[in-house]
């Protein structure tokens, strides 16, 4: 196997893949990106068993073969490279020379017969949307996503494509992020819950402007870009009912600035106890309270004037979690809704109707 | 200031309240444990009984071969409980600093009660009088001016003594002792000690520090202090417990997991009762295995505070679930940790019967407190023997 490639196009194929390479694997050439000869174009691919990417680099194929060699390695030195033409050639025991301008190296490869392979499904229909729109989406939930590893199923966001909708919605057990658009046909209704890796990859390599084609089958989920496609493993499991915990009809209702509300609950929860860093919002006719008290450190207390005829109501809540439901929303008016100290608060755009997130108080 | 620090200790405990309350059992070699077919442990056993070489902790099998003709009585612990509470309550009239290590026995800090009790002497002798009064049992006892020397003195002339060391003589008291008294000093200690040709304290008292640190690092001067006998930690009334925990040896090894999960969800409402009467919740939950080979595993996870018996159980469950069961298994025990005030904290969104299992638990609390144990059980432990007793 003999190509030559264009440096940037080789890094920017190679940071695609590199970062589902686990950096602690159980097999050791599942450290290793797996290089194999197309017509006009080489294909990097690496996997861990679960989520798996593949890319298509432009080149000229001087020899047809495969090889695999260690990713990070790799990556590293295709980065320290100048912007010239890039020689990869395999010679014998999977030795692998990698030359650039004056510059040789001798590369350690593995043969690829044993790379695991990386097989996209065939879901019944493609959904097709624009790049942003994913990525937007993927904003407004991936922050909710569970860390808890004894909630499998919670450890991923939530797919559900409908006839006329596709939904997005991951939960940690104390909030949920949901995120919905009206988007193409996909058939028959789908879900899927996507790990949390796949979702960090995806944000990454997805750009501005193109399109991207998402499936779902009974066990994938799988996204294609031109020249680009990601497989991952759904997770296993049954997603909580997450229709029934977004509370409907709540009496409180609140309109305010999100910068204001925003460096207003920055401000106090630098005093609050560093763990769940609780915040108490009292809300009285035309004025919001925010405090914040630690037992070591002291106290801090902000009034914002507000647009509110309500009843008095005081709600605990974790400050990050009022500051990362706020953050997603484009519009600059948010909007909260809320009931009582015991009963979950909601978080919307005061325009958008796509997103909300609901996030369970805390005892203060 | 010169402490008077008294370690009371009750003499073959267990026994002595099943003989006391059974006067047909005395001097008879009676043994406390589990079923003597079984594999569980001595609890505690007679001073008749130790003369066959029965001891508490040894396997209740081995046991039953030494001593055929014992007399083998199952764990009454909410009787020892409350003797236990007797005697505690009497220590407690002679000082307010009363530090109970276990069900039987404790430190007290006599420290300036002279005006009151007259020398410390007399004021454990007036004690030791007052257990058996009351409760008809004898105790052992040490005084000296710490801990760690008092409970030494008190294991040296049982049952019913009373080992007095003056202050300043603690190096001559300790030096015929075997190192293994010392505390810390465990078999791979003792070993490392032995290499260095020490077997006793006073052998340890001539050792020079710096050797004693290359030995055994870090831990070297520690040792030294308390082979002088040398020990400033404070009696406390009161030490919050770090975690609580349930564990069950198998009658016979165990490679069914729904018998496994079984027994953690017993565990876990046990280990859940415990922290709500303590008024705590805990963050995190440990899993123990010992496989049938005696090697024993422990998986932890740390999450959100829970007094929640079906939560404790949910979290050991998966932490189970992991593991392979390339064995099967001895002994199963969950236990909880790193405690928080209750009723503080993040409050759960997807498990809105959460609050309600909150007020069903305090109410179960109430039944049991009153009507034992028994009276209320999850449904699916029902008819089933508590296999965590």
């Amino acid at each position: 196997m003999e190509v030559i490639l264009d440096r940037d196009a080789f890094l920017k194929g190679l940071q695609m893949v590199q970062n589902v390479v686990e950096p602690r694997q159980t097999l050791p050439i599942l450290a290793n990106v797996l290089l194999e000869t197309e017509e006009g174009t080489v294909r990097l691919t690496a996997t861990d068993l679960e989520v798996g990417a593949r890319v298509s680099v432009p080149a000229r194929v001087a020899g047809k073969g495969a090889i695999t060699v260690s990713a990070r390695k790799l990556a590293e030195i295709v980065k320290e490279l100048p912007a010239a033409a890039v020689t990869l050639k395999v010679g014998d025991n999977a030795g692998v020379s990698l030359r650039c301008a004056g510059v040789t190296y001798k590369l350690v490869g593995m043969p690829p017969d044993d790379f695991p392979a990386v097989v996209p499904a065939s879901p019944s229909a493609w959904l097709t949307l624009e790049a942003k729109i994913l990525r937007d989406m993927l904003t407004q939930t991936s922050f909710a996503i569970s860390h808890d590893e004894t909630r499998y199923a919670l450890n991923g966001v939530l797919f559900s494509l409908s006839s006329k909708e596709m939904r997005l919605v991951a939960t940690d057990g104390h909030r949920l992020a949901l995120s919905v658009r009206t988007l193409g046909d996909m058939g028959r209704p789908i879900t899927g819950i996507v790990p949390r890796k796949a979702i960090t990859e995806i944000m990454r390599v997805l750009g501005a402007g193109e399109e991207v084609q998402l499936g779902i089958t009974e066990n994938q989920f799988v996204l294609q870009m031109p020249n680009f496609v990601m497989t991952a493993r759904l997770i296993e499991g049954q997603f909580p009912n997450y229709e029934a915990v977004i509370p409907k009809n709540h009496p409180g209702r609140l309109v305010i600035a999100r910068a204001a509300l925003t460096s207003a609950l920055r401000r106090v929860s630098v005093m609050a106890e560093e763990r769940n860093k609780p915040v108490k919002l009292t809300l009285a006719p035309a004025s919001l309270k925010l405090a914040a008290s630690s037992q070591d450190m002291g106290e801090a207390e902000e009034t914002l004037d507000i647009d509110y005829a309500g009843e008095e109501v005081s709600i605990g809540f974790n400050s990050r979690y009022l500051l990362e439901a706020i953050a997603p929303v484009e519009n600059e008016q948010v909007v909260l809704e809320f009931k009582d100290a015991l009963s979950p608060g909601i978080v919307r755009s005061a325009s958008e109707e796509g997103y909300c997130c609901v996030i369970m108080p805390m005892r203060i | 200031m010169i402490r008077a620090i008294a370690h009371v200790d009750m003499d073959a405990f267990y026994a002595s309240v099943e003989q006391r309350d059974r006067p047909e059992l005395r001097g008879l070699p009676v043994i406390v444990g589990a079923d003597p077919k079984g594999r569980g442990v001595v609890s505690a056993c007679s001073y008749e009984a130790r003369v066959f070489g029965v001891h508490s902790a040894m396997p209740i099998s081995k046991a039953a071969r030494l001593c055929p003709q014992g007399v083998y009585l199952p764990v009454d612990m909410d009787k020892y409980v409350r003797v236990s509470a007797d005697v505690m309550a009497i220590l407690g009239e002679f000082s307010p600093l009363v530090e109970p290590v276990s069900v039987d026995e404790a430190f007290i800090d006599l420290t300036g009660t002279e005006t009151l009790w007259g020398p410390p002497y007399e004021a454990v002798r007036a004690i030791k009088a007052r257990i058996k009064r009351e409760t008809g049992l004898t105790a052992s006892a040490g005084l000296a001016a710490n801990k760690f020397i008092a409970k030494v003195a008190s294991d040296l002339d049982k049952p019913d003594g009373l080992v007095v060391v003056e202050p300043g003589r603690e190096p001559e008291f300790l030096a015929p002792l075997p190192i293994e008294r010392l505390w810390g000093v465990g078999k791979a200690t003792a070993k490392e000690l032995q290499g260095l040709g020490v077997a006793t304290i006073g052998q340890l008292q001539r050792i020079a520090p710096r050797a004693l640190v290359a030995r055994l690092g870090p831990h070297g001067p520690d040792l030294l202090d308390l082979a002088f006998g040398r020990d400033e930690r404070a009696v406390e009334p009161f030490t919050p417990p770090k975690s609580m925990g349930a564990e069950t040896t198998f009658e016979r090894d165990c490679r069914e997991p729904a018998r496994l999960e079984e027994t953690l969800r017993y565990q876990a409402e046990r280990v859940a009762r415990e922290l709500r009467a303590e008024g705590l919740a805990a963050c995190r939950v440990t899993l123990k295995l010992r496989w049938a080979d005696f090697r024993t595993l422990t998986r932890s996870h740390t999450g959100d505070p829970t007094q929640d018996g079906l939560e404790i159980y949910r979290r050991a469950a998966v932490l189970l679930a992991r593991e392979r069961l390339v064995q099967a298994v001895r002994l199963i025990g969950v236990s909880a940790s790193t405690f928080r005030p209750q009723a503080r904290g993040q409050l759960p969104l997807l498990d809105p019967a959460a609050v309600r299992r909150e007020q069903l638990a305090r109410a179960v609390d109430r039944i049991t407190g009153r009507f034992g144990r028994s009276a209320i059980l999850p449904a699916r432990l029902l008819g089933r023997d508590d296999p965590s007793e």
